[in-house]
Formats: structure tokens, sequence, C-alpha cells
């Protein structure tokens, strides 16, 4: 098991354990973005030692459902005390089920969808305007681009050429309710950004490797934003949950609690306590 | 008062490289100046009111002061959750310049009406609603936005108001300014109706009916304590506006009377959700009843209630 896997091991470990301790909410799509937001986090694709400076990178989960991820890597980099992470869902505890920006690095409010990606245009626009070099990333729901907004971020991103911004888009298939293609047709996905001005990248979501070397070539593109497509499965890790629309909004029950913890190498007994 | 504010953010941008212009095509001759001379601190986004809103955000959170140039029913209606979430809730220091707010683009139908813009704003965290009746104070406030940290909204018309405010006239949100005594009934006003509101006073006072005029640039926080002297000191109490009254200042200064416990004689003129009709300015004040011959009639019957 190589560091970064060991982290995005012990991510999903936080991640069964705030939803455990909360009982309900939405595990499914935090666990198809793990990977993601430790290459983001954890491999040195971000400039973490800019953070306090004004020209620090910009990350932002535009799909705010998966903020279990997102709260576990800030609390692992210092934002906020790992202790925090017990109070998610929990009364008088900063740490809201969808991504709040009263959590530490969390810049705005995200979950009502179409959002993240249009702050994200004035970030990398601002970091055009101070000649720095701050770079945005963001993530991007397969369901969440059926938003209109979405499409006047690409237009705008793409027909002022920022190259500073690079969006993920989470690419698991699913939406609340239903496949994406039993709700829309979003296909072809490559042949619509690149219309939109923007340079097209596509990997495994969940293979190390292949994310740090898109990032790093999303970072070498000049005169475009990237969309880099991460197939993904949401669910990712728990096997009963993976890829199973029923799972968008719901934390394991009963004996599903036993078998995510054999699954994961925990004891039931861990569950309660970060 | 479109000039006096536009103006004003010209000087901005000359002097604070943070301070940005930006639109949604909805240009000005002012803006198009800034474009020429300062392009990098100019953007036209397009027809894309929600995006705009949300990237200004994202400008905000990285240090710049934007100026945000749009009609008032696109900007803030169309966009209306994009201000809450992104500009809002988490309180950045975003400016939204809304234009042609009320029936000041009446003949064009109740697409381009702004008739609903402080009901909705003005219900949302950190944000202050300004509306002034003036080109003074629109400058005004525009001065007071760019000072203040935190995001702010201010309704304008278009061009040609009447003035009524002396040039060293300051703004402060929540006080109210008292244009007119009058002991028998008071007129409460936002925003540029204000004259209409002058221009009956005077008549009225040819019937020996004395009117007393207020005029409310912001209705949250509200002047609480003008409102209550004047219904303590005068007869009745008459609120006017283009702007629907269900949560704008009818509501507004009823909320007030209400909660200080204060019965007086109360009516409120204003839209009942969306203005109809077709016509010019003037007339399509009058279908919707709150012409000048309609605030005088209301008078009247107050008067003899």
């Amino acid at each position: 098991m190589t560091e970064l896997e060991r982290i995005a091991h012990d991510i999903r470990v936080d991640i069964l354990k705030m939803y455990y301790i909360a009982g309900w909410g939405h595990m499914a799509p935090a666990l198809s973005c793990v990977e993601i937001f430790t290459a983001l986090y954890f491999g040195d694709v971000l400039r973490m030692e800019r953070r306090s400076e004004e020209d620090h990178d910009w990350v932002i989960m535009s799909k705010g459902h998966g903020c279990a991820t997102w709260y576990s890597c800030l609390s692992r980099t210092g934002y906020f005390p790992r202790e925090d992470l017990n109070g998610f869902y929990q009364a008088g505890s900063k740490l809201v089920g969808l991504a709040s920006p009263s959590v530490p690095g969390v810049p705005l409010p995200t979950g009502s969808l179409g959002h993240g990606i249009c702050f994200a245009t004035g970030t990398a626009l601002a970091a055009k305007c101070k000649k720095n070099a701050s770079r945005t990333y963001v993530l991007l729901g397969d369901g969440e681009a059926q938003e209109g907004s979405v499409w006047e971020a690409a237009m705008f991103a793409g027909a002022h050429k920022l190259d500073n911004l690079c969006v993920i888009l989470d690419r698991n298939h699913l939406q609340a309710s239903d496949w994406v293609e039993n709700i829309t047709v979003d296909e072809p996905l490559r042949e619509r950004w690149e219309a939109f001005g923007w340079h097209v990248l596509e990997c495994d979501g969940h293979d190390f490797p292949a994310l740090l070397s898109a990032f790093e070539e999303a970072k070498a593109v000049q005169g475009k934003p990237v969309l880099l497509v991460a197939h993904t499965v949401k669910g990712k890790g728990i096997s009963f949950a993976e890829s199973r629309a029923e799972w968008h909004s719901r934390a394991p029950r009963g004996e599903e609690w036993d078998k995510a913890c054999a699954e994961l190498g925990i004891e039931v007994k861990e569950l309660g306590r970060i | 008062m479109r000039e006096a504010c536009t103006n004003l953010i010209y000087e901005l941008v000359k002097q604070d490289a943070r301070v940005m212009a930006l639109t949604a095509d909805s240009r000005n001759g002012v803006y198009e100046r800034i474009r020429d001379e300062f392009p990098a601190q100019y953007m036209d986004y397009g027809i894309s009111e929600a995006n705009m809103a949300s990237s200004a955000a994202g400008l905000a959170a990285s240090g710049m002061i934007p100026f945000l140039f749009g009609m008032t029913n696109f900007m803030a209606m169309r966009a209306f959750e994009f201000i809450r979430n992104d500009v809002a809730i988490p309180s950045y220091n975003v400016k939204f310049i809304g234009i042609f707010s009320g029936l000041s683009r009446g003949g064009w139908g109740a697409t381009h009406q702004g008739t609903e813009d402080v009901a909705l704003l003005r219900s949302l965290p950190n944000l202050l609603v300004i509306t002034p009746a003036t080109p003074i104070e629109a400058r005004e406030a525009t001065r007071w936005a760019y000072r203040h940290e935190g995001p702010v909204y201010i309704r304008l018309e278009a061009s040609g108001e009447k003035e009524y405010f002396s040039n060293i006239y300051e703004f402060a949100p929540g006080i109210g300014q008292k244009l007119r005594g009058g002991r028998d009934i008071t007129l409460i006003t936002m925003g540029p109706i204000l004259s209409e509101a002058m221009e009956v006073a005077e008549e009225l006072e040819k019937e020996n009916i004395y009117a007393r005029v207020l005029s409310l640039s912001t209705v949250e926080p509200i002047d609480e304590s003008l409102i209550l002297e004047a219904a303590l000191h005068t007869k009745g109490i008459l609120t006017l506006e283009e702007h629907t009254i269900e949560g704008g200042l009818g509501s507004a200064v009823a909320e007030v009377l209400a909660e200080a416990g204060i019965g007086t004689r109360f009516r409120r003129l204003g839209l009942h959700g969306c203005a109809t009709g077709c016509g010019n300015r003037e007339e399509i004040r009058a279908l919707n009843g709150i012409s000048k011959d309609d605030v005088c009639r209301t008078v009247r019957q107050m008067m003899e209630a």
C-alpha cells in the first residue's frame, strides 16, 4: 500500500465514522471522490504552504454532498482539529451536513448545485488580474452538470482562457434518483466541453498515478481551462453501497455496519469516535 | 441617479486597483469608459447573471471589490439563489447596482420591471439593500458601499430623478429623511417616487391638509423612531412605493407599527404582485393605483375617516 493509498483508506474510515455519528446523510457521494481529494491535498498538487498567502490555491467542492471527504482532508491538513469531525451533523458543531463556509477551508456553501464552478471563475479571474500563480480546483458532479449555471461558467472560463482553473468531473454516472443516462443525455462529454473552449483530460478517478499525472498535465495546459473527467464509482470502498442509486442519501443500518467495518478493516466498536 | 452612481464607480476604479466594474451585457457610457481606460478592472460576463453573481463572490474572496451593474429584474431575481448562497451567507464584499428598478422600464412589461427585489433581498443575511431616492443619495450610497466591508445592493432607477438632498448629504443605513414637515398625514416613500409624494403634499396644502413626507432608503434596518414619531404626531400614515407592498416598504412600516402596538390610520399604496398594463410610466402608475391622483384621493379618504 502506498502512502496515498493509506491516507485514502484512513479518510474512508473517517467517512464511515462520520456517518455512523450522523446516522444519515450522503455517504456514497463522499466515497467516490476520496482519491481525487487525497491526490489534491496529499499528492503535492496543491501548494499547501501558501494557504495563508493571498495567492493560495483554491479547492471548491461544487458537489457539496461529498463534504465528509473534504472535511476529513481539511482536518488532516491543519484547518481545524481532527476531534471536530465528531461534530458532523451535530448540534452546536460547525460541520454542517453539506459543505458550509462555517468550516475553515470552505469558502462558500455548496450542495445547491452549479454554484462552486461559478465561484471558481471569480477566484481564477482574480489570479489573472493580480498576475499571481494561484490555481483553482473544482470538484463537479456529473449529475450537477445538468444545472444551466455550470454552462454559464464553462462558457465564461473558456472565453477568457482561464488556464489556472481545473475542474474535476466526478464521473460516477449516478445522481440523486437514478443513473444519469436514464434521466438525460450528457454525452459526448469531451466534445461538449471542448466546444466551450476547454482542454479535456480523462483518467481513472481511483488510481493515484493516473490522477497525479493528469494534474501535472493540467498544470502545463496554457490558454484553456481544464476539465479532468475522473471515472469513479459512487460509494467506492463499501461494496454494497457501490453504484446503487438508493445509496445517494443514506448511511448503513443494522448489520450493514459490521459488513462495512469488515471491508475497511476496523472494529464496529471503533465507529463511535474519531 | 445612474450617472451619479457610475461616475463615482469610475473614480473608485481609478483610485483603487481592487475595484472592478462587472456587467452582464448591460452596458452604460461610464462602464464603457472603464472598459477602455482600465480593461483589467472591467468584465462583461455576457447574459449570465447567475455566474456573474457567484464569480463576483470568488473575486471578492480574492480581495477584489466588484461593482456589478445590471437590470434589477435579472440581477436580483434571476440570480437570487446565487446572491443568497455565494454572496450573502458567506458575507463577501460584493456590490450590486440594480438599474431600471420599479416601473422605470414600465412599457417593457412585467419581465423587465424590478418590483419584488427589496422583498426578496431584505430577507437575506448580511446584505444591505439601499433604495436611494435621488442622484445625490445614489452617489452617497455608492460611496458608503465602497467603504463598507460586506455585501450591498443599491436599487436604482434611471436618469433625471428630482434632487431633494444637499451636496453634503451623508448616507447612513437605518436613517430615514424628513423632506417636509406636516401634522395631518405622513407620506412615507422608498425611492424616487418621493417626488410624487412631494407634489401631492403641495397640492394637499391648497386644501389645508398638511402632509409630512419621509423617505426611507433602507427598510432593513429601518428608521423606527422616525416612523413612530410620525405615528404619534400626525393623524395617519400612508406608504407609497413602486414595489410590491407585500414584503416591501408597506410591509416594513406595518411591522414597525404593529410591533410597537400603535394603532393609527394606515394605508399602503404600491403594487400587488407584478404591475399590469401597457403605457408610459405615468399611465402604468395610474393603471396600478399609484398615481398622484390615487395618492390624493387616498389621503382625503383617510382624513375623512
